[in-house]
């Protein structure tokens, strides 16, 4: 049903409801409730005496003084009311025209009569299969709002949030899982790699700890090799780094790791040049991925801010910040393509498109949730 | 589609609000019963549509609907149900929508229970309110619109300040908002008075319960605002003259002064002038306040989001009802013939005497609250007018004020008997003042105003209730026939005893403050401190998840003097999920009048946590003297002669009351 159905029933009834009113039968004159309440006030007088609440020459000057406001009060002259059909008639046409002529303009102009609701709940509760990813995420969260002691949703949700870029989220759900399944070497190297993440790469006391315990349950697992000679290279320990690297190249029969392991020794060497370039950062650790992503976010934002750039170009930008969920940078970001862009309807259109599914929403103040 | 039907109800309550403001007016204008019978049935047909949009929104909030902007901006799907309920006015589009609701509700009650009211002044009344109306409708709908729609949805809310997640926010701006916006009435009242020309007895006779309900709305508002800062802040201060309590103190003083006018008109019709521009100013302060806290000149928990085109729109509006106001005053003041005469000593001139300090206290809150925000607009110096200036003002003021309530009670209308009735209240005199003594030896310490102060508060008390019997015992008789004729008063009578001796045990509360105690120390678990005539352990300290919120809470063991267990308290540091902002849950201890109030503070160290500790004697009756100040005027409200009449068409006349 199209939500003007019930607005034109709202809207008769109302109309019904005014024109009823004007029906009411003509009095002949203004009620004299004044006089009557003066009069009540007399009787009251006399009822107080009675009981010996007030004093007999008291009961006179009050007396008195009500008998004296009476007087004003039937002096005034009572005005007299009428009902006419010329004034009916008026008061018909003023509320059946003017009510619809304001309320449904107004309407038009301010509500969004074709838009669903959409309540929380239907939305979760919705097909999985078709659903986003955002909205899965939503859902294996308000489960685990429900039932905080589920340790797989959390096993299942942390790498989710690491492929997002929510390393937070996703550091917390791995302790979480850690705390409530049975301690695994993937999952304490996994949580290891979330730290160190949220760290922006730099392996810090507790990821560090992780690792090595990882290693314990499972020796020889690779990834906490790995961070830990990343850890090592931060001690300023260059060497063992290698020596580290070294041995897990031996260890591995997988070329593309051995690759990799190649490339680290080799930058650790200070022999090859970095390798630039989305394949090289596809295959970097997650940790280092994001360092690499905003170097070149940060160059792009540069380039547009001071040579200035197509509306694909912008597009690009603001969704950069959006994965990397810089809120208040995507609102910036987006206010100043427009600006840049102001005068070019086709290209606010191509900005329009190419951000279309990221939904950002202008009129939002840009606070940080 | 709920939403939406919501949004369109409150388009339709503006334009049958403007209907209800022409129509009537009309037909008051040309005597044409029809068309100011059109007054009724619109406001009670715009509260059924401004109700409705507000359940749609409620509604919105409940689901956790987020294609709604508003309910995006202040709420969270993890919240517990009663603030999802609550967050609906805990923000600035929702809570004007309250605003618009109460006063949509004000023009409907008035509508429905005044069978017996002049037609022309109803009319007039429901067109003037119905103006409020159509202002306040305008500026929600332009600016500050709750039904915005966002799309696409975003999946989870920002939630609400966190400071608001309590149940002082089911409490307190409702209660406040009936009361700010129930002054509506008396101005529109007041001004339809004007423009019909007749301002008498029986006029005061119908607004004055509009008035009394309002007035007991904004003092149970206040004080439960001020309880609510009281515990929720976790300074322990109960009131701090920050500009938005000022505001609501304002309009608190003149209703007050309106309401004690509104009697005397009543009574003896005189004070019509001061009636009328009571009415007109109380409601003007109602809309400063509104300015104030939602214009963004100030910023405090009451601002939401600042938007200064909200506050140039509120100015407007502000601007017109005032100036509008005042300038039907100035149009009609030949009119208002003078009434009743009186000699300076008496009931009237009591009552004169309390306007005029009433308004003078506003008129130093008023100047302590604007002065700095105008010198800031003027040359951008910034000026803080403390609590000092506020003490100083407010303390000459209403010192005298407290001090000639029992005398004025006791004088006759009139002329009165100034030297009987000192000679009467003698004995309450030396009551109190050996009640001063006596709190001067039960203690030690403290400014030398306390105990005086605790003494006023007793001459109140005991000099409210005295009135009571010397007026039932004057006939003299046995005590079985004062009794009878005792629970015989009118309710009014016991009603405007009972409210003085609420602001007696509000003096006495405020006095009491002067010997409370303040520890600030950092505890480790096991050890323990005294804090008045209690000891307090600290058991250790516990994590809780809540279920939007992680919290640190401390457990305390209470121990009185005798050393014997007397309760528990919890105080605790919340933070919450979505705003990642910290709180203080403040634990309290009450014993009888007195509480112990513990909040915590920052952790010290890795096994100790800072705590502030207060032991506040008598604090309690602050805020139960502003109830039994309320309860007052219920019974005031529930006397014959001011009930409201329930429409029925055989309804016999009640016996009216008259000054005793």
């Amino acid at each position: 049903m199209p939500v003007w159905v019930p607005i034109a029933i709202l809207l008769g009834l109302s109309l019904f409801v005014l024109l009823r009113a004007l029906r009411v039968r003509p009095v002949a004159r203004e009620t004299t409730v004044d006089a009557a309440f003066y009069r009540e006030q007399q009787a009251e007088i006399d009822r107080q005496l009675a009981l010996g609440q007030i004093a007999p020459a008291e009961a006179e000057t009050a007396r008195l003084e009500a008998s004296r406001r009476l007087l004003a009060a039937t002096r005034l002259e009572p005005r007299a009311l009428q009902a006419s059909n010329g004034a009916r008639r008026f008061g018909a046409v003023a509320v059946l025209v003017a009510i619809p002529a304001i309320a449904l303009p107004l309407y038009a102009r301010l509500g969004s009569p074709g838009m669903p609701e959409a309540p929380l709940a239907a939305r979760l509760d919705a097909d999985p299969a078709k659903m986003d990813l955002p909205t899965a995420i939503a859902r294996i969260e308000h489960h685990l709002a429900e039932q905080p002691n589920d340790g797989k949703g959390y096993a299942i949700i942390a790498p989710v949030y690491m492929r997002i870029g929510r390393y937070d989220d996703a550091a917390r759900s791995f302790a979480s899982a850690l705390r409530l399944l049975p301690e695994t070497a993937g999952l304490q190297a996994d949580y290891g790699e979330a730290l160190t993440a949220e760290q922006q790469g730099i392996v810090n006391a507790d990821a560090r700890k992780a690792f090595e315990r990882a290693l314990v349950l499972e020796p020889g697992l690779l990834k906490a090799r790995f961070y830990l000679a990343r850890a090592a290279e931060q001690d300023g320990d260059k060497p063992k780094a290698i020596a580290m690297l070294e041995a897990m190249r031996k260890d591995t029969r997988d070329p593309a790791q051995v690759t990799r392991f190649g490339q680290e020794i080799a930058r650790l060497a200070g022999a090859a040049a970095v390798p630039k370039g989305g394949e090289a950062i596809a295959a970097l650790p997650p940790a280092e991925q994001q360092q690499q992503i905003r170097a070149m976010v940060q160059g792009l934002d540069a380039r547009l801010t001071s040579d200035g750039g197509s509306a694909q170009e912008w597009g690009r930008l603001v969704r950069a910040y959006a994965v990397l969920r810089e809120t208040d940078k995507v609102h910036a970001t987006l206010q100043r393509a427009r600006t840049a862009l102001a005068g070019d309807a086709a290209a606010l259109a191509a900005l329009d498109t190419a951000i279309a599914d990221l939904g950002i929403a202008d009129n939002t103040d840009g606070r940080q949730p | 589609m709920i939403v939406e039907l919501g949004h369109f109800a409150l388009v339709l309550a503006l334009a049958v609000a403007l209907v209800q403001m022409v129509l009537p007016l009309v037909g008051a204008r040309n005597g044409d019963a029809a068309l100011m019978a059109i007054g009724r049935s619109a406001a009670v047909l715009q509260l059924v549509l401004v109700a409705g949009a507000f359940v749609a929104l409620t509604y919105a909030y409940v689901v956790s609907d987020f294609s709604v902007l508003n309910v995006f901006q202040n709420s969270h799907s993890q919240q517990p149900l009663i603030y999802k309920f609550t967050s609906v006015w805990g923000n600035h589009e929702g809570s004007m929508l309250l605003w618009v609701l109460i006063l949509a509700l004000f023009g409907a009650l008035v509508a429905i229970f005044s069978p017996d009211m002049p037609e022309r002044l109803r009319a007039n009344t429901l067109a003037v309110q119905a103006s409020i109306a159509v202002a306040f409708l305008l500026f929600m709908l332009l600016s500050s619109n709750p039904f915005a729609r966002l799309s696409p949805a975003p999946l989870e809310g920002r939630d609400l300040n966190p400071i608001l997640q309590d149940l002082g926010l089911a409490v307190h701006p409702p209660l406040l908002y009936a009361g700010y916006v129930g002054f509506s009435i008396a101005f529109s009242f007041a001004a339809a008075a004007l423009i019909d020309g007749r301002l008498d007895a029986a006029w005061a006779r119908h607004v004055r319960p509009w008035i009394l309900l309002a007035w007991i709305f904004l003092t149970l508002g206040i004080a439960m605002g001020s309880y609510w800062a009281y515990y929720e802040l976790g300074w322990g201060g109960w009131w701090f003259w920050d500009p938005v309590e000022n505001a609501s103190l304002m309009p608190w003083l003149t209703g007050t002064a309106l309401l004690h006018s509104a009697i005397v008109m009543e009574k003896r019709g005189a004070l019509k002038v001061w009636t009328i521009l009571l009415a007109v100013i109380t409601f003007s302060l109602s809309l400063l306040g509104t300015f104030l806290v939602r214009s963004g000149v100030l910023t405090s928990v009451h601002t939401f989001a600042t938007d200064p085109a909200r506050g140039v729109f509120i100015l407007i509006i502000l601007c017109v009802f005032i100036g509008g106001g005042l300038a039907l005053f100035a149009w009609r003041a030949p009119l208002l013939a003078q009434g009743g005469l009186f000699a300076p000593v008496s009931r009237e001139g009591a009552l004169v005497f309390n306007n005029l300090f009433l308004t003078a206290a506003c008129v130093a809150v008023f100047t302590g609250t604007l002065y700095p925000l105008l010198l800031e607009a003027w040359n951008g110096e910034k000026i803080s007018v403390g609590p000092p200036f506020f003490v100083a003002t407010m303390l000459p003021l209403t010192l005298p004020l407290v001090l000639a309530i029992p005398i004025g009670q006791q004088l006759a209308w009139k002329r009165g008997d100034l030297l009987g009735v000192c000679q009467r209240l003698l004995l309450v005199l030396v009551f109190a003042i050996l009640v001063g003594i006596a709190t001067v030896a039960m203690t030690t310490g403290g400014p030398v105003m306390a105990p005086i102060g605790i003494g006023i508060g007793a001459f109140l008390i005991v000099g409210a209730l005295s009135e009571l019997w010397l007026r039932a015992s004057r006939a003299g008789g046995g005590m079985g026939a004062v009794l009878r004729r005792l629970f015989g008063l009118p309710r009014s009578a016991w009603g405007s005893a009972i409210a003085h001796a609420g602001v007696g045990m509000l003096v006495i509360g405020i006095a009491a403050t002067a010997f409370e105690q303040e520890h600030i120390l950092a505890v480790s678990p096991g050890q323990s401190v005294t804090v008045g005539p209690q000891t307090i352990t600290l058991d250790g300290l516990y994590p809780v998840t809540g279920p939007n919120y992680r919290a640190t809470v401390a457990r305390f063991t209470v121990r009185d003097e005798a050393g014997i267990v007397i309760g528990r308290l919890e105080p605790a540091r919340r933070v919450y999920n979505a705003q990642q902002t910290p709180t203080n849950e403040t634990a309290r201890l009450t014993r009888g009048f007195s509480q112990l109030y513990l909040a915590l503070g920052e952790a010290e160290g890795a096994n100790a946590i800072a705590v502030r500790a207060y032991w506040k004697p008598m604090i309690l009756l602050i805020w139960l003297g502003c109830v039994v100040m309320a309860l007052g005027g219920v019974l005031s409200l529930a006397d014959k002669r001011l009930r409201i009449g329930i429409p029925t068409r055989t309804r016999a006349h009640k016996p009216a009351k008259v000054p005793a």
